[in-house]
């Protein structure tokens, strides 16, 4: 872009350096304070080096089994969320779409509220590490019922309208948390009180166990969608153009919901519904270096885990001692910011373009 | 070489294409006309696999296109439609350089970086390579297009001829640029390409086209040389209006006038 006379590679560079930043800023932030070189003596006795260097066992604790695995998971979820939407802005040709607006994470979380409420009577025969396996998969599946259900709802010969779309993701997410809602509602206590959390989206819950699991699909699926960057560049120019340039426009829509369906709803089911980021990061990339999807997904990445990073110290910060739901943040700043990029996008394209 | 074979397309109990053969051949510039909804670029969206669900088959060098394979002849075929959705910000030579992508797997070489340099200066846009595609008229946008499809098949293949199909390519460009097209379109034809243009101007046909064919009501009227095919006779049947010809002194290509409807 003319916008910018950035390489790519400074671009990354930069995001990088500001990754590594804010997450040990980030490790550092909370009641218990903890040192550089706290973190770097419970890394190397972590990885078996200096078995006995001498370290305040609260700061190692909380720091390997409290803030670490935070800080991973918001690092890996929010370059998950920010690459799905990514790629679910090159699918619909529209640069307004998240996983948020088009049921993607309500599917989730209503998949996951059901566990919730009736998946202990269902499943309580089963071992915990099924049950563990279950939230993920019944997230897994209703967020890929109901993305499949707004896009071809959406969709009439091949062509997505916008207004349609976002009628339509309207409607089933006003499905999918009517449902969570009546579950909630026939819920006992404790379990209606973990749903209301988790539709908020935070992260105190992170633990070695989610990390694992989290990072086992969200990278993978991040580096195959890098596979599909330059089909989806083509799928830009419309659906019969990419078919022209060889590409397989069917197969690779369904590959793309998957993938986008699978980093979204394992992110989901394990920090709950955290709106915004998906739809504001890879948008801030297209101004400052244009659309190409190599460079959306690699800078998504990077871009939305630090995003992510800085939401979830905000969130611990405002009220300490006590804890914000991440989600609270993300549509506090998110929303106000998806404002302005109306306003400024219909300026841009009056005819046609992304609202046609 | 391209060839149609009793190609019938139909949608619901409307008979959209009925029949149709035809034969074309690499170094002439083809043109497809025919009143709106003739099914002139229903013809052409078969031709170029868009549409698959009809009846009857196409052949590539004669070999039967495969309804469902789109990769191999990607590298040898370019279409190039009315008018593309494209809304996202790029820069003109990214969009160009998609025109490389049936060419290359991860990273374009040297040479695709070359070939969309020669692309855009063949369309006269050395200029524009940093530009926001976004901010170009529709007419540049058009242009920048067809120099996207002319660097998908910028390379002469050893033992294949070239396809190219432009789907009433000119309507949004301004007189100079409408026959700058055609003329690039006629020196890509007579480089052993088989060339298809789908056009509404009866007089830019005339002046640029070898062989034309004439649709009306999804059938076939005439096809052949232009002058045998766009007669005075020919016009007046299928579009309902009086003409008459004058023929210019110098280049002694004749020039339809239209005179009232029938």
């Amino acid at each position: 872009m003319n916008t910018s006379r950035l390489k790519y590679a400074t671009l990354y560079s930069i995001l990088s350096v500001l990754l590594l930043l804010t997450m040990f800023l980030a490790i550092r932030t909370g009641a218990v304070h903890i040192t550089y070189r706290e973190i770097f003596i419970s890394l190397a006795k972590a990885f078996g080096f200096h078995p006995d260097a001498k370290i305040e066992p609260i700061q190692e604790g909380v720091f390997m089994q409290i803030r670490l695995p935070r800080v991973l998971l918001c690092v890996v979820i929010g370059a998950g969320l920010s690459v799905s939407g990514a790629l679910m802005q090159a699918l619909f040709r529209n640069p307004i779409v998240e996983p948020g607006l088009i049921g993607t994470s309500s599917g989730a979380a209503f998949g996951a509220a059901l566990i919730f409420v009736v998946g202990k009577s269902f499943f309580a025969q089963y071992s915990q590490l099924l049950g563990n396996m279950i939230l993920p998969l019944s997230a897994c599946v209703f967020s890929f019922i109901a993305t499949m259900l707004v896009y071809r709802l959406s969709s009439s010969y091949g062509k997505v309208t916008v207004t349609i779309m976002i009628l339509v993701g309207v409607a089933i997410n006003a499905i999918a948390v009517s449902c969570t809602g009546f579950l909630s509602y026939i819920a006992r206590d404790p379990q209606a009180r973990s749903i209301t959390f988790w539709s908020l989206g935070t992260f105190s819950g992170a633990n070695w166990n989610s990390v694992c699991l989290v990072y086992a699909v969200v990278i993978p699926c991040i580096f195959l969608a890098l596979r599909y960057s330059k089909a989806l560049n083509a799928l830009l120019l419309g659906e019969s153009e990419a078919s022209y340039l060889g590409i397989n426009t069917e197969k690779l829509k369904t590959r793309i919901i998957i993938l986008n369906t699978l980093i979204v709803a394992v992110g989901t089911s394990a920090v709950g519904v955290i709106g915004f980021v998906g739809l504001i990061v890879p948008h801030l990339l297209r101004m400052i270096k244009g659309s190409d999807n190599r460079f959306l997904i690699i800078g998504s990445a990077l871009m939305g885990a630090v995003i992510m990073n800085v939401a979830d110290m905000v969130s611990r910060i405002v009220i300490a001692p006590a804890e914000l739901p991440i989600g609270i943040v993300t549509s506090f700043v998110g929303a106000p910011v998806f404002i302005w990029i109306l306003r400024r996008q219909k300026g841009i394209h009056s005819k046609g373009g992304y609202y046609a | 070489m391209l060839e149609v074979k009793n190609v019938s397309y139909k949608i619901g109990e409307h008979q959209i294409l009925d029949n149709i053969s035809a034969l074309f051949e690499p170094g002439k510039l083809t043109m497809i006309l025919g009143p709106n909804g003739s099914g002139k670029s229903t013809l052409l969206k078969i031709i170029s696999n868009e549409i698959n669900n009809y009846s009857g088959s196409v052949h590539y060098d004669k070999k039967l296109l495969n309804k469902k394979d789109t990769g191999s002849v990607s590298k040898i075929r370019a279409v190039l439609s009315q008018e593309s959705e494209l809304s996202f910000p790029l820069t003109v030579e990214e969009v160009v350089m998609m025109g490389r992508y049936p060419h290359f797997n991860l990273r374009p070489s040297k040479k695709d970086t070359e070939i969309c340099h020669q692309a855009l200066k063949r369309m006269k846009m050395d200029s524009f390579h940093e530009r926001n595609y976004l901010t170009l008229s529709g007419g540049e946008k058009q242009r920048v297009h067809f120099a996207r499809v002319m660097a998908q098949i910028w390379e002469q293949p050893e033992d294949k001829y070239r396809y190219l199909l432009l789907d009433e390519p000119i309507a949004s460009l301004d007189l100079n640029y409408q026959h700058e097209f055609l003329k690039i379109a006629k020196e890509v034809a007579q480089q052993n390409t088989v060339t298809i243009v789908v056009i509404h101007d009866i007089n830019l046909a005339l002046q640029y086209a070898d062989f034309v064919l004439l649709i009306n009501k999804g059938k076939i009227v005439a096809m052949g040389n232009t002058l045998e095919v766009i007669t005075v006779e020919n016009i007046q049947e299928i579009y309902a209006l009086r003409c008459r010809v004058v023929q210019d002194k110098t280049s002694h290509i004749p020039y339809f006038i239209v005179e009232s409807s029938i």
